[in-house]
């Protein structure tokens, strides 16, 4: 028999669990060092563990449900917002855009510019109203759904 | 109502919607697993602060899956299997993490009585093990699960469960030999 293993050792274990030991099993367990051992260790922990479940009074199953349904319609909730976010990243990063292009077109070509003329100007003003009132509107309900969440 | 109230408010009627596990079915697996499973991760984590928060997180867990495969049936000694298979994964994230402090904060005081003492031979014996060991301890000597089940709950293979509880078991009892508790 190897010393450092029993092969009737789960065996005792299941025996301490059922309280149906077996005479040979007892017979073993007096001439078998490791089985001892696990019987001992079991006996310990099994007694620990009964006393520490009897001290112990859980929270009610209720609140544990509550909690949890909370935390699905949370992830459903997360799950649902994700394309939301995804539009907020994609605004963000076309306003950031839009924004450069025009420091560049005017750094480039002047405020003042001679290219802007006749017909043009109310197209150029019209178009630049409107790229600046989608880009603010745009940006200010991202900031401001920032903020109410931070708050 | 804004845009994000009315996803909220689909979010949460998806959620009401026939789950696959009732409230009552839940109190019955609750009710039977509950104490054992926080016993487990009061002696592996050795901090009741932990046992309590990983044991709602555990269920939590356990709802989330179990209403997601409605059409898997678990018996009662599965359940619980399941149960201690989530506990011990998330003790491993928790490790993972570096979350875990070794102090134990379960008994303070003197000691009373024999039961007692044995309370505080067996807690200062967990505490200096490593978890994995006394995760091992646990699951094999208390919940009497064999070395392939222990694989299961684990994730490791059932050879070096069976070395490492090997190596456990004799630390423990040299352990418990030093404080004067043997009985060989």
């Amino acid at each position: 028999m190897n010393a450092m293993r029993c092969q009737y050792e789960t065996e005792m274990i299941r025996a301490i669990e059922t309280g149906e030991c077996s005479e040979s099993l007892m017979a073993h367990q007096k001439n078998c060092a490791a089985c001892r051992e696990a019987v001992m260790l079991a006996q310990m922990l099994r007694r620990d563990a009964s006393e520490l479940a009897t001290r112990y009074v859980p929270p009610s199953s209720e609140r544990v449900w509550w909690v949890a349904e909370r935390h699905r319609q949370m992830a459903a909730l997360a799950r649902a917002t994700r394309f939301l976010r995804l539009l907020k990243i994609a605004g963000l990063a076309y306003s950031a855009v839009i924004i450069v292009w025009v420091l560049h077109v005017l750094t480039e070509r002047g405020v003042g510019a001679s290219w802007i003329e006749g017909k043009s100007v109310t197209a150029v003003i019209e178009g630049a109203g409107l790229a600046v009132l989608f880009v603010a509107s745009g940006l200010w309900y991202t900031l401001r759904v920032d903020r109410r969440r931070v708050g | 109502m804004t845009l994000a109230e009315s996803i909220t408010n689909y979010a949460g009627s998806a959620g009401q919607e026939a789950p696959a596990l009732g409230e009552a079915a839940f109190q019955l697996i609750y009710d039977a697993t509950a104490q054992p499973l926080w016993a487990y991760l009061l002696r592996v984590s050795g901090r009741r602060d932990v046992a309590d928060d990983l044991l709602q997180e555990t269920y939590c867990r356990f709802l989330a899956r179990k209403n997601g495969r409605a059409d898997v049936a678990m018996s009662d000694l599965d359940t619980r299997r399941y149960l201690f298979r989530i506990a011990t994964n998330l003790l491993r994230d928790r490790w993972r993490n570096r979350e875990e402090e070794q102090e134990n904060d379960v008994e303070q005081g003197p000691v009373a009585d024999a039961d007692a003492a044995t309370r505080m031979d067996v807690k200062r014996m967990l505490g200096a093990l490593k978890p994995r060991a006394r995760q091992l301890l646990w699951l094999a000597y208390v919940e009497g699960l064999s070395h392939a089940e222990i694989a299961e709950v684990t994730g490791l293979s059932a050879l070096s469960i069976r070395l490492l509880l090997l190596r456990a078991r004799r630390n423990a009892a040299r352990l418990l030999q030093s404080n004067g508790r043997v009985t060989r």
